[in-house]
Parts: structure tokens; sequence; C-alpha cells
């Protein structure tokens, strides 16, 4: 770990080595991660990665089987969870069905004893801060969707813990709900600035939501980094495929640094790892980086197979035979689009600029 | 779980925890030490008598192990064994006879548009709120030496297996009813459209889709109505006569000839075919599941003329019959003496002429019911909540509920016998609770767990898995979360398993007779000492005060669910 440096938040969280496994199956493997105070962090994964696994280990409801969780320098690793401190938030929202939403709001409170009127002010501000205002004397069942996951939102920060956890919080919603409380949960996290770790499987919410996305696969971490990291510079082909659209090309290495797909050379972009002449990479291209031009402007020739509207581009399917590749992807902008009079059939050029395609070892899956 | 099975791929360091436990909270101690508590409860008061009752079937009178010699002895005594030949003949007679009358009366409540269905549903459950020696009694005055239909059984005599088949008919039909009801409800009615779109008979659709559709529910009514009737005390004890059954047969070794060895030896066969057929439901109940998914759609009958007409005739017929047997001992419980002077009196209810226990019987039934309902519903739900919920101790979770499916295979007067030969045992350091009412309401409560145990679980299973994680994230301990949540979500299911537990207790006699004594005696105790005494009008009038009290608890039961359950169920509402 490198020390903080002055302008950076110290690390809040600190994960390490945590593995965990469900009989023979392997659902965390050594995985280890800090978090700084105030990131908004995505574990981001298909099913079965070990997200969810982990955000349970973190909040001690299904502790790992060997690792240490540090929170706040204090080590938590062997703490039951009540004597954690986290609020939740779970896909089912988990809203108590018999309590009002002011009641679910807060339930922690009244446990503490806090006397009425405080609770009452300060589920009144937190009902405040997630647009509830109007609905607190409502029960679960009488609340919208995306109405009864700001309830178990606001829950969750009544206590004012010092670490959010979001599991699956949006997947239960449709499009345009899920859409709005995203921007919402990022409001909330910048107004009240707590570590916040959400678990998903979208790529656009963790795309659009995390300062920093903890990309997973296998329970292994595949990549840490910020979104535009993650997307410009994947370092696993997993990674390019998972977030983003990719072309996968194979080709091979030469030994002047560029990759010869079907004999083309091609200069690639940063990430290109030292390998051996000659060994098979995959090369991988993202649909903008690909350049569309008319039929002679130089570039490979490309037969257009189809062509999708898109709304602010257009995707286009090719098929270049000169790269031996039968199905390119490519995104185009609608006046680029026009200028080519893309249609089915049509032959333009196809050309792939020196220095932004991403290479991975080994060949294509 | 296989933790002790190393992996090599998972390479833990030197040194390395190879589980890692958190540390235990004042919370986890206190569930760890509640599901202890039922894991101890159950442990004492159904595995361990009835490992007590196993080995007293291995030791002679004197206690000293004997081998098999008890068997062997049982199996050479034909007057014993005829009784397992007796036991079967009545049992699967009488299953037969209710299987038919149920399926005929459910398909008229489910698949007809026969008139007065509710009515006739009504009449048709009352038989639950009697103990089953009440059937016998009335059909000792209907067909008994004075009985006044006595020419309808052509010279045959009621004592015997006819009384005892046509009284498990009787005391069994509600149970196989309901079974049956339920299981014609769950219809698919995209496959009848199916079958009508294809011009199927309506004879054809019946063998190809409705018989197929309730087989499951078929083999469930069959084999509660064969255990339950096999099981039964009440009846044969009343109407048997010389007729010898099993059941009859261990209260005669016990209590009669104090032949405890030989008592025990009848049980553990008396068990056999209980516990097969526990298995045999087990099963189908595993198969049964998802008979209907989301997208059925619920089958409604359209009226049809004939049909509803001969059901309607049908099933009256056979609603009358139950009520006339009610309304027999009713009617002899109220009159001077059946069948010269029918004018009303009472004096059947002074039951201190013909006990000495008189109406305290009563009351102590109704102390050891309701201690059985507030004590039961406590354990049960606070038991399977544990169970369902709880975190840490896997093991002995899995074992607890195990455990509580196991009173359910145990007949009552088996599961009796076993706690004389366990609470009597000198070495018993419980052995203080003989005689007194605890014994009679563990007994109780351990007799019927199983049904109890099995709707709490169900309810539970329902409500959100995540609450206790919630209430961790909120420094709330679990138990006020179980207080002021889980118990208010499933109140509805808490009443019915309060009623429950309380009906069956004001009822149930099998299991009691071995261990009440003169002080803890109670109504349905009392109905077979007095019936036994020949005092059978009295014993009339007890059974039907028992059918009086359970009547009241149901009605104050729905009273309570329409009226007050409602104003605590707002919530439920959209």
């Amino acid at each position: 770990m490198t020390a903080p440096s002055p302008q950076e938040p110290p690390v809040y969280l600190r994960l390490q080595n945590i593995s965990k496994h469900f009989g023979a199956f392997h659902a965390l493997r050594d995985v280890s991660l800090s978090i700084r105070k105030g990131e908004f962090v995505c574990f981001l994964g298909p099913s079965g990665c070990g997200k969810t696994t982990l955000l349970r280990a973190i909040a001690g409801l299904d502790p790992q089987n060997s690792g240490r969780i540090e929170q706040d320098g204090r080590d938590i690793s062997r703490l039951p969870p009540a004597q954690r401190d986290f609020g939740i938030v779970f896909q089912s929202y988990a809203l108590f069905p018999n309590l009002t939403a002011a009641e679910n709001i807060g339930y922690g409170l009244r446990n503490r004893g806090v006397p009425g009127h405080e609770i009452r002010e300060r589920v009144e501000r937190l009902a405040t801060l997630v647009h509830l205002y109007e609905h607190l004397d409502k029960y679960p069942a009488q609340l919208s969707g995306g109405q009864q996951q700001r309830v178990a939102l606001a829950r969750a920060l009544a206590l004012s813990p010092g670490l959010l956890l979001l599991d699956e919080p949006l997947s239960a919603l449709d499009a345009q709900v899920r859409q709005f409380l995203r921007r919402e949960i990022k409001e909330v996290h910048r107004r009240l600035g707590i570590t916040t770790i959400m678990v998903t499987h979208d790529q656009e919410e963790a795309l659009t939501l995390s300062d920093r996305i903890v990309l997973m696969n296998h329970g292994v971490v595949e990549q840490v980094g910020t979104p535009t990291e993650l997307y410009r510079t994947p370092r696993t082909a997993f990674a390019a495929a998972f977030v983003g659209q990719s072309n996968f090309l194979p080709g091979r290495l030469r030994a002047d640094g560029t990759v010869a797909v079907n004999g083309v050379p091609l200069r690639p972009g940063v990430g290109v790892q030292a390998g051996a002449p000659d060994e098979p990479v995959q090369v991988c291209l993202r649909p903008e980086q690909v350049e569309l031009r008319p039929a002679g402007a130089g570039g490979h020739a490309a037969r257009v197979t189809d062509v999708e509207f898109c709304g602010s581009f257009w995707r286009v399917y090719l098929s270049v035979e000169a790269l031996g590749c039968r199905r390119l992807v490519a995104d185009v902008p609608p006046a680029l689009g026009g200028a080519l009079a893309l249609a089915e059939g049509a032959v333009i050029d196809a050309l792939v600029p020196d220095g932004v395609a991403q290479v991975f070892a080994g060949a294509a899956a | 779980m296989s933790q002790s099975v190393r992996i090599p791929s998972l390479a833990p360091a030197a040194g390395t925890p190879r589980r890692l436990r958190l540390s235990m909270g004042r919370e986890d101690w206190i569930m760890a030490a509640g599901i202890l508590a039922v894991g101890a409860f159950l442990v004492v008061t159904v595995a361990l008598p009835l490992l007590a009752l196993f080995v007293k079937a291995f030791e002679n009178r004197a206690g000293e192990y004997v081998g098999l010699a008890n068997f062997a002895a049982y199996f050479s005594t034909p007057a014993l064994t005829q009784s397992i030949w007796n036991s079967l003949l009545v049992a699967s007679v009488s299953t037969v006879i209710t299987v038919t009358l149920g399926f005929v009366f459910a398909y008229g409540l489910t698949r007809t548009c026969m008139p007065l269905r509710g009515v006739l549903r009504a009449m048709a459950v009352t038989p639950i709120l009697s103990p089953s020696m009440l059937p016998a009694i009335s059909l000792v005055y209907l067909f008994g030496n004075k009985g006044f239909a006595k020419g309808l059984l052509f010279g045959n005599s009621i004592y015997g297996p006819i009384g005892i088949i046509m009284g498990e008919v009787y005391y069994t039909f509600p149970h196989v009813l309901l079974i049956l009801v339920t299981a014609l409800s769950m219809a698919d009615a995209r496959l009848y459209e199916a079958a009508d779109a294809l011009g199927t008979s309506r004879w054809r659709t019946f063998w190809t889709v409705t018989l197929p559709g309730v087989r499951y529910g078929l083999v469930s009514a069959a084999v509660v109505a064969f255990t339950l009737a096999l099981t039964d005390f009440g009846v044969a004890k009343v109407v048997g006569g010389r007729f010898n059954v099993l059941a009859t047969d261990v209260y005669k070794q016990v209590i009669g000839q104090k032949n405890f060895p030989m008592g025990a030896v009848v049980g553990l066969v008396l068990l056999m075919p209980a516990l097969l057929s526990f298995i045999v439901t087990r099963h189908v109940q595993k198969r049964q599941k998802a008979q209907l998914s989301a997208r059925s759609v619920l089958y409604a009958p359209q009226p049809r003329r004939g049909r509803d007409l001969l059901f309607f005739v049908v099933c009256s017929v056979i609603a009358l019959a139950i009520a006339t047997v009610l309304g027999t001992s009713a009617f002899a419980s109220f009159i001077t003496l059946w069948p010269y002077d029918l004018t009303f009196s009472l004096s059947n209810y002074d039951f201190s002429l013909v006990d000495s226990s008189g109406w305290t019987s009563y009351t102590n039934s109704l102390v050891m019911a309701s201690s059985v309902a507030v004590i039961g519903t406590a354990v049960v739900f606070g038991g399977a909540y544990l169970v369902e919920k709880g975190r840490g101790l896997p093991l002995l979770r899995h074992a607890i509920s195990v455990l509580a499916l196991l009173p359910l295979a145990v007949p009552g007067l088996v599961l009796g016998i076993a706690y004389i030969f366990f609470f009597n045992h000198p070495a018993n350091p419980l052995g203080f609770l003989m005689g007194t009412m605890a014994i009679l309401v563990i007994n109780t409560l351990a007799h019927y767990y199983t049904v109890a145990h099995l709707s709490a679980s169900t309810v539970l299973k329902q409500v959100d898995g995540e609450y206790e994680a919630v209430s961790a994230s909120l420094k709330v301990p679990f138990w006020r979360t179980f207080a002021w949540v889980t118990v208010p979500v499933c109140l509805p299911t808490i009443l019915d398993i309060f009623v429950y537990l309380f009906a069956t207790a004001l009822t149930t006699a099998s299991s009691l007779i071995f261990l009440y004594t003169p002080d803890t005696k109670t109504a349905s105790v009392a109905v077979i000492s007095i019936d036994d005494a020949g005092h059978i009008a009295s014993a009339a009038a007890m059974a039907m005060v028992i059918v009086y009290t359970s009547a009241a608890v149901r009605g104050v039961d729905l009273l309570v669910r329409r009226y007050g359950l409602a104003r605590f169920q707002r919530w439920r509402r959209r």
C-alpha cells in the first residue's frame, strides 16, 4: 500500500486476502482491496462472481473463511454484524411491512431510546433527503417500488453509519425509475460523503455512479480502477468484454512490437504486454475506435452486413476480409452515417488507427 | 459442509485459521441458549421417552435384558397377534369408505355449483370438535341393544368391527375432507379448457385430468385416514366389545395387566405402520410441490343442473348422517332415560353422581388445554423462529427441525406409555413430574408438536430473510425485531397454532389415559371412565361438554379474526 498523499483521503476499509468457500466451491479467492474514505465503489461482475459474497463478508453476515477486514483502522474480521458500523440496503429492501415508512426509517433510533420528537425530526430530515416526505405515514405495501427503495435507503442512513452497503438496490425496478434513483443515490452520496459500496451486475450503473469500480470474476478481482480507466485500459480480455462493447480479433505478436492481424500489422495502444514473438494474442477494439470512410479513401475494404439505428449513433456490422473478420462492430455518428450512405451490402473502407487497440495475451476463447 | 476436506488450491498460509469464527456477542449467546433449550425440550419430551419405550421392549418385568423374548412371547400368543389383523382390517375398510365419501363430498364442494355448499361444509367438519369416543357413544344409542335403528344391522352387533369402522369413518372424515378439498381446488382451468377444445368427454376428462391431478391428495388422505383409524383408541374402547385391536391391547397390557414390557412390544408394533405412513406422506409431499404454477388459472365450476342436484342429494345425505351422530349424543345427554323416558333432563350433566372427579375434570381440561396453547404457541413459534432465522449451531438447528417431525409418526397411546417408562424410571430426575398436570401438558404439546411446528416454519419461510441482517445493521437485537416485526407479521398463523393446540388438547384422550391421576383427570379421560362404569348418558354429556367448548373456541376464533385481528393488520391493505 502506498502512503496516502496529502490530497487523497485516508484508506477507510482495507480487505486483505479474503477467501470464502462453500464446500468445494470457491466464492472468493484471496481478495485484497482498499477503499478510501468517502469513495463510491461498485463491485461489478456477472452473477456468481462473488461480489455479493464479498459485500456480505464486509457486513459480517456471511463471514469469510480467512483474511482480514479493517474498517477505520479497526480490525473487524471477527466482529458479529451488530458490532460493525454499516447501513445496508438489500435487493428485496427488507422493509418491515407492519411499520410505516417513518417507523421503518426510525427503527434503529427507537431501539436506542431516542426521544420521540427527536426521532421524528431526524426521520423527516432523512425523508426530505430522499424525497419521501409526503409518504412517511404510508405502509410499505402502499408505496411504489422506487418509494420503497428510498425508505430502505433512508433507514440505512438513519444511524449515520460510516459505511453504506447497497446490494443490487436498483435491480428490482423498471428502467426509468432505475435511472432516476441512480442520480438520487449519487446525490445522497455527494451530500453526505459517506463511503459507499454498491454491488451491481449492470455496467452502466457502475460506470455512471462509481469513483472506482472493482471488477470481479470467478471469485477474484480482475481489475480495480476508475470508470474511464476500466473502459480505456482494460487489463484483461474479460474486463474489455464486460465493460462496454468490444471487438476481439485474433493476432500474433511481432518482434517490432506490432501485432499481426491476419498478416496485417497493427500498432497497439497502451497495455501491450511484452511477449515472445509469434505468441497468439487477442486484439480488442472498441466500436467507436473503428474509423469508417468512403470506399477508396484508405483502409480495408469492408462490406456492411447490418446497420442499427441507436439514436445518437449508428451501429454498423461489417465483414472485413483483409482482417479475416466477418463481424466487426463500428459505431459512427449520425452525420457520418448519412454521408457514407450506410446500407446492407454497401462497400466502404474501415480503418483501425494505430495506437488505440488493446492487446491481451492468449488465443481467443 | 465439507470444511474438513483439505482443498489444496486454497493453500492457506501457515498459521491461518481454517475457519474464521465470529466472536460471540450477547445476542449470539442468547440465541444459542434458545436453540439449545428447544433442542433439549424435544429430546426430553420426544426422543428419550421413545428410546425408553424401545429399551423396555427388550427387558422383562424385573428390568433385566431379555433380548427378543418379549417379541417371541407376543408373536406366539394368537390372542395378541390376532389384533394386528383386526386393526389392519378395520383401518383399511374405514379408509376406503372415508376416502370414497370424502372425495365425493370434496368434489361436490369444489367442482359443482350445488346449493348450500357453505352449510354442508360446516356440517361435514363438525366431527373435528369432538373426542373420538363421541361417535362410538352415539352408535351405541343408535344401533345398540336398545337402539332404534338396530334393525338396519340385520342382526349384527354394533359392538365389534362394524361399530369401530362406522366410528372411525365419522372421526376421520373431516381430516380426509380438508385434504381433498385442498387438492381439488388446486386445479388448473387451462387443462380443462384444453380437454374441452379437443372434444374430450366429461367422463374421460375426469379420468385423465381430474384424478391424476389429485392423486397425491388421495394418497395423503388415505394415509391420514389409515393412521388415524389404526391408532385411535376412543372408538374401539367404547364400541369394540370383544373385538381386540392394537390400540386397546396396549391399554389392556399396561393398565389392565401391568405387563409393561408386553405393552412396550405392542406399542412398537403399533408404531410401525404409523412410521411407514409417515414416510409415505413425506415422500408424497415432496413430489406434490409446484402443482400450480404462477401462470395457472384457477378452475371455477359452471352450473349444471343434473350434476349439481345429484351431488346436492348425496352430500346432504352424508352431512345429515354426520349431524345425526352428533345430534344423537346431544339429544341423549339431555333426556332422562333412553329410550324409556324421553323427557328433558339435566341430570346427566351432574357428573358428581357418576364420577368422583365430577366437573373438576372439565376445569382440569380447560387448565390443561390453555396451558398447552399458551406455552405451546410460545415454544413452537419461538423454536421454529430460531431454527429458520437463527445464526450459528447449524447442525443442532437441523436436528431440531428433524426431531420436530417425529411426533407426527408417533400415536398418542405409544407416546403415553413411552412417558410412563421414561418418567417413572427411578433414575430420572424429572420423575417428580409424574402425576402432575405438567406431565399432561408436556405430553400433549409433544404429541401435537409437528403440525404446529410445520405451520410456524412455513409462514416464517415466507418472511423476508434479511430482517435479522437489517436489524443487526441498525443495532437492534434480534428479539426486538422478533417482537416488533416477526410476531405481528405472523399473527394469523400464531392464532392458528394457538387454536389448534387448544382444540386438540381438549379432545385428546389416548396418551393421557396413561398419565392422569384422580386429581388431574381431564374431561376426555372422564368420558372413557364414565362410559366404562356404564353411565353412557353421562359419558355422552361429558363428550358434549367438550364439543360445546371446542365449538365456542372456534367461534371466538372467528370473531377475533374478523373484528380483532383486522385492526392490527391494517398494513396488509394496499
